[in-house]
């Protein structure tokens, strides 16, 4: 793919140093080690503690509520005002994009069948036409 | 004296890129840390954008926002096509990731006339679509067109990740036109699925408020669970970058895979609630008891020729969760493959062009005359 090494710019020189600092090679880099693998350990017990998940799934779920019942208010007051909510704006845009797959994907389908109905035009005049 | 310049220049520079970076990424509250740290990484290294998913392709078919793609070999050497469904997680082009490192570009390469389901940004009109409109209407009309153009009467549906679990269910429900099935990565046992059936068990997790607040599961939902994942080494791969931050061919499949694991897209609302309902929580899928559409997804109904992938170290789709497939098709010809990668290794890793797709391809140039 990219064989050649570009010259070194200071960017480079910083982001060697900082991975230098944090290489298991080096004196301060195995301290990181350390602790990286302590929180990993940490997240892992984390994951898969039934305590926080059930307290981490529960605040979600009050999350979710309360933003269902913030929207549902939102629109209702805007809809009221008879302005266009955010949604109406993305689906607008959605529908405006999708009217230009459409378009582009019937050119090609009639390249297709423009193809196809020359290659039978081809087959006909091959074809001897019986005479009576 | 021009050197000093020079490294004076070149100082203003980077602190200007990494001043407009962050500044980009804060005002966004952007979660990635790709979008904080893959600019001044990319400057650091002097490496263009990484050229993923440059393939030449045209798109044939379009519906909602699902396109079907076309990847025209330059000679076409097997008469069955093969059409990839990816996961909706995530987008298709891992697939056609870099040059020389492109599954797509491979299969090509080798003469198979290759479509591709690219199913776009989900938006409001796609927070409605179910199982039901996904596989009998964009898979089923993908696949007829796939035919249609190929002119060919029967293809090899080629799943990978979540999408090997829709495409499997499709199989199941129309197996009509299918020649061979490849399974790659594929879960099918949800409750071998690893930390994924932990965390969205009924008692932690209520895809049901999720969805009805959301529509759609939005990007930054998708990205914390994936996040939460491995956390600290989320943060800590970039360090492996900064060592190796003079090797450019290291530094651009890195940028890459980062570049295409930040663009993520919302998840369709009702198809999520099912998926999870009837495949992490309740394990329907993998006991034939899933109902889309008013029929049961059977899987003993495949009965073409089946390949399944498996990626050792993966652990979204852990090799026992994918395994379990082949007691359950009907399929006689079956073959499992199991490679020493990751999830992701099996479309990317540098092992693919010279170990792993070689395989795939000869098994399918047999089954595709």
């Amino acid at each position: 793919m990219i064989d050649e090494r570009p010259p070194k710019n200071l960017l480079t020189h910083l982001l060697l140093a900082i991975g230098w600092l944090t290489d298991a090679r080096s004196r301060p880099g195995r301290v990181f080690g350390r602790l990286e693998r302590a929180g990993t350990g940490l997240f892992d017990r984390l994951g898969t503690s039934p305590r926080f998940l059930k307290l981490a799934g529960g605040g979600l779920e009050l999350g979710f509520l309360l933003r269902r019942s913030m929207n549902q208010s939102a629109e209702a007051w805007l809809h009221l005002l008879r302005a266009p909510t955010v949604r109406d704006v993305q689906t607008m845009r959605t529908q405006l994009r999708r009217l230009g797959d459409r378009l582009e994907v019937t050119q090609t389908q009639l390249e297709l069948a423009l193809a196809a109905l020359a290659r039978v035009e081809a087959e006909l005049a091959r074809t001897p036409r019986e005479t009576p | 004296m021009t050197k000093l310049r020079a490294q004076i220049d070149d100082l203003a520079d980077s602190t200007l890129l990494v001043g407009k970076t962050w500044g980009a990424a804060l005002r966004d509250r952007a979660m990635s840390p790709t979008r904080w740290l893959a600019p001044i990484v990319q400057r650091a290294a002097r490496v263009p954008t990484p050229p993923v998913n440059s393939s030449p392709h045209r798109v044939v078919y379009t519906r909602g926002s699902m396109r079907l793609l076309h990847f025209e070999p330059t000679q076409r050497r097997h008469a069955t096509p093969i059409l990839f469904v990816y996961s909706l997680i995530n987008r298709y082009y891992i697939l056609d990731f870099l040059p020389g490192r492109s599954l797509i570009e491979f299969m090509r390469d080798q003469g198979f006339d290759v479509y591709a389901i690219d199913w776009g940004t989900p938006g409001e009109l796609e927070e409605q679509l179910t199982w039901d409109e996904a596989l009998g209407g964009l898979i089923r009309s993908a696949v007829q067109w796939t035919l249609r153009v190929s002119g060919a009467e029967q293809l090899t549906l080629y799943g990978y990740c979540m999408g090997g679990t829709m495409a499997l269910a499709y199989a199941a429900l129309y197996p009509r036109e299918l020649r061979n099935f490849v399974a790659q990565a594929t879960p099918v046992d949800f409750h071998e699925g690893g930390i994924f059936t932990t965390w969205t068990r009924p008692d932690y997790f209520n895809v049901d408020s999720m969805v009805d607040a959301h529509g759609n599961v939005p990007i930054d939902l998708m990205e914390s669970g994936f996040s939460m994942m491995a956390p600290v080494q989320r943060l800590t791969k970039w360090l492996e970058v900064f060592r190796r931050v003079d090797d450019p061919e290291f530094v651009t499949t890195f940028l890459a895979m980062e570049a295409w694991a930040a663009d993520n897209v919302p998840f369709p609302g009702e198809l999520y609630r099912q998926y999870i309902k009837d495949c992490y929580q309740e394990n329907n899928f993998f006991h034939g008891r899933m109902v889309v559409g008013g029929r049961t997804v059977d899987l003993a109904n495949i009965t073409c020729s089946l390949l399944t992938l498996i990626a050792d170290k993966d652990t979204i789709a852990p090799p026992p969760s994918s395994l379990a497939l082949a007691a359950k098709v009907g399929s006689q010809d079956q073959t499992t493959m199991r490679f020493d990668v990751g999830h992701i290794g099996l479309s990317t890793s540098s092992k693919g062009p010279k170990l792993i797709w070689p395989k795939i391809a000869a098994w399918l140039a047999e089954r595709s005359k």
